[in-house]
């Protein structure tokens, strides 16, 4: 079984433990649901700790500072990076939860982001764990519900 | 295997800003130059601007480690001379 931080499910691994790949992964995602926008890409990162299902961006600003949509993009590719436990990749649902979870998140705070008027403080009180109602909170609950129907095999 | 900062950035997986702000934990304050002479010339000015706005205990980060003082103090005199050095060499 893999658990995420604060999901309502447990996630089951694949029967054969077949691992997915990347893109693999955004198909399935994508076939559940999962609106994955093409200013975004994902990575599996062995690095990230045990009790990190997946990460965004990391933002550092001095108190007080505005973060802005370009804070969250790498110059290169021009994608926003989401960085993927390796074992997330043996369960589907955790790819639909995660990826769900991640991308709801994300697109919360593009509409945030783009009006240039949210302190880096608010942006993490809208990403972190334990504050009711924020983003992180929604976004789990979104992703709660797009693996309740992946199980009753509802389609998308 | 662990990749390196710089090919994490290349690939994309990480910002042009975490780069910067992991790149300057791991210098040396009295050798500077052995992290920040690995880092792409692209990069130089941002980590100018990241050392110019730091506020030394007023910094906050979403996760994971932040430079210290002496860090950010080093790494800007030292990008300070590698900028003018750039720009004073003929294209």
């Amino acid at each position: 079984m893999i658990a995420g931080q604060s999901p309502r499910w447990t996630w089951t691994e694949n029967p054969d433990g077949k691992k997915r790949t990347i893109e693999e992964a955004k198909e399935i995602a994508r076939m559940h649901g999962v609106h994955i926008p093409d200013d975004v890409d994902f990575f599996e990162d062995d690095e990230l700790p045990d009790y990190m299902t997946a990460r965004g961006p990391k933002v550092t600003k001095p108190a007080g500072s505005i973060v802005f949509w370009s804070d969250l993009v790498n110059t290169i590719t021009g994608k926003v990076p989401f960085l993927v436990r390796p074992d997330i990749l043996k369960s589907d649902e955790a790819i639909v939860a995660v990826f769900g979870h991640e991308m709801y998140e994300l697109e919360a705070l593009r509409g945030i982001l783009k009006k240039g008027k949210t302190p880096i403080e608010h942006f993490i009180g809208h990403t972190s764990p334990g504050i009711p109602g924020n983003f992180h909170e929604e976004a789990w609950d979104y992703a709660d519900d797009l693996v309740e129907r992946m199980r009753k095999g509802g389609k998308k | 295997m662990t990749r390196s900062l710089v090919e994490k950035y290349q690939m994309g997986m990480i910002t042009d800003d975490h780069l910067v702000v992991e790149s300057l934990h791991m210098i040396d304050p009295d050798n500077p130059g052995l992290v920040l002479s690995a880092l792409p010339d692209k990069i130089l000015p941002r980590v100018l601007r990241f050392v110019k706005d730091y506020l030394d205990g007023r910094m906050v980060t979403n996760f994971g480690v932040m430079p210290a003082q002496d860090q950010a103090l080093a790494a800007r005199a030292w990008v300070e001379t590698a900028l003018q050095h750039m720009a004073s060499k003929p294209a």
